[in-house]
């Protein structure tokens, strides 16, 4: 019986393969351990909720903890290989549903919503919007 | 489709804490607390809907309570419209009048159930000024929202019931008319932009709130208030009713449990029913007392007799007609 060495190509092709693996792990784990997550992993139910309660109190302080929005904002993919393979220049988006329902009927008679985050574990989607959008509306307020 | 409700200005609501200008921590704790959830349920919608189903429902209420006939008409009425007009049950405001007993404040709960709305009952008596409806003034360091706010920040819907009872008990003390915030929250154009003593600066729409008052007697209530309201006068049930209310209330609460049923009489004696007839003195008690007194039957043979009614609920010529105590 003979063994079949893998070609180089091949061994490389499993290397990035596992590194792609690690990545989406790492991120995943970070948002978990923050509680709140600023990339597109770690928007469980509960981190949503947390989510909601600090969007509420960004909206009371108003101003910049408004136009920032912190908590319901997403500024890093958790795949770095596939910013480049969905051509995203820069990650600026702001979850609608981690507003207010008041606050995103509002905002949604002005602007579009520019597309949906389907959670890993297969919940419903998460509404974005452009964080430009987002601090243009949120400028209104001042 | 139903209208979006406008309820609260949000460009008060952004940015409050700050505007406040208080370092009074307490003062910024308030005002988190109380707009938080005011935020948080701020898009309402109209409960309370025209349908068949409610048609039915009410109908069922007025055989349970045959004495709020006329009430139950006009509410329909009110009920048509509003569909009509493209919303649910809207700015109802009527004032029931009669004797203590005759069961207008278990009505005003039914009803709130009936028509699927959150509710809640102020006691008025004693009460001495406005602050429980109204609100309190911010400058006191205790102040506190009252029932409008309270109740619109918890509600989902832009049409809760907000039941005054006993809006004759109230009593103006020093000056104070405990009953003045009504004359704004009873007028449309005004309550459209109520603001809580407490929030001064927060105006919202309590222009749809549905409000029942009860009393006693009104002769003592000035007439601008009275002429705020569309007046009922309930009367006590006539002994046939609250026979058949017994009769129909006993077989309900045998459906509504078939493992009970197959142990008990279908119908209650005649000598019971008379007895019970001449001792309540309203429905109200009706469900409870039975409840007690199958539970009593199921001991023995599943009849219920004269004897399982309580002292207290037989009636003496002597004493008044008793319930149980509320």
């Amino acid at each position: 019986m003979t063994t079949v060495e893998p070609t180089l190509e091949q061994r490389v092709q499993s290397l990035e393969s596992k590194f792609s693996s690690l990545s989406k792990e790492r991120a995943r784990t970070t948002n978990t351990e923050n509680g709140m997550g600023n990339g597109m992993y770690g928007w469980s139910d509960k981190q949503l909720e947390k989510a909601r309660a600090a969007v509420i109190e960004a909206v009371l302080e108003g101003d910049e903890s408004l136009r920032t929005l912190v908590a319901a904002r997403i500024d890093m993919y958790g795949d770095p290989f596939l910013v480049d393979e969905l051509h995203i220049r820069k990650v600026d988006f702001i979850v609608l549903d981690a507003l207010p329902e008041i606050l995103r009927e509002a905002f949604l008679k002005e602007y579009e919503p520019i597309a949906n985050l389907l959670p890993d574990d297969g919940q419903s989607a998460l509404l974005l919007a452009k964080g430009k959008d987002w601090r243009e509306f949120a400028s209104t307020f001042h | 489709m139903e209208k979006p409700i406008e309820f609260l200005n949000l460009k008060e609501i952004v940015g409050i804490t700050k505007r406040i200008g208080s370092a009074d921590k307490d003062v910024i704790e308030r005002h988190k607390r109380w707009m938080t959830p005011l935020v948080q349920h701020a898009a309402k919608a109209f409960g309370a809907w025209q349908t068949d189903d409610l048609d039915f429902a009410l109908n069922r209420l007025a055989d349970d309570h045959p004495n709020f006939f006329d009430v139950i008409t006009w509410i329909k009425a009110e009920l048509v419209f509003a569909k009509w007009a493209g919303h649910g049950l809207d700015f109802l405001r009527i004032l029931l009048v009669g004797p203590a007993g005759t069961g207008k404040t278990t009505f005003c709960l039914d009803l709130a159930k009936v028509l699927g709305l959150p509710a809640e009952v102020v006691a008025m008596n004693s009460r001495q000024t406005g602050a429980f409806i109204g609100g309190s003034e911010a400058y006191w360091s205790n102040t506190s929202p009252g029932a409008v706010f309270k109740l619109l920040t918890q509600s989902p819907v832009i049409n809760p019931i907000l039941v005054l009872d006993e809006i004759d008990k109230t009593s103006t003390h020093d000056g104070y008319d405990p009953l003045s915030s009504l004359y704004t929250l009873l007028e449309r154009r005004t309550a459209e932009q109520f603001s809580d003593a407490s929030f001064p600066d927060v105006h919202i729409n309590a222009a749809h709130i549905n409000w029942i008052a009860t009393a006693n007697d009104i002769s003592e209530l000035n007439t601008p208030l009275r002429s705020r309201f569309n007046i009922f006068e309930i009367r006590p049930l006539h002994d046939d009713e609250m026979a058949a209310l017994i009769g129909r209330m006993y077989g309900r609460l045998l459906d509504d449990h078939p493992a009970v049923r197959s142990h008990m009489s279908a119908t209650l004696s005649e000598a019971v029913v008379g007895e019970l007839v001449a001792g309540l003195e309203s429905g109200r008690d009706i469900d409870r007392l039975l409840r007690m007194m199958v539970g009593q039957a199921l001991r023995g043979d599943g009849r219920i007799t004269p004897e399982m009614i309580p002292e207290m609920m037989k009636h003496e010529s002597a004493k008044p007609r008793m319930g149980f105590l509320q």
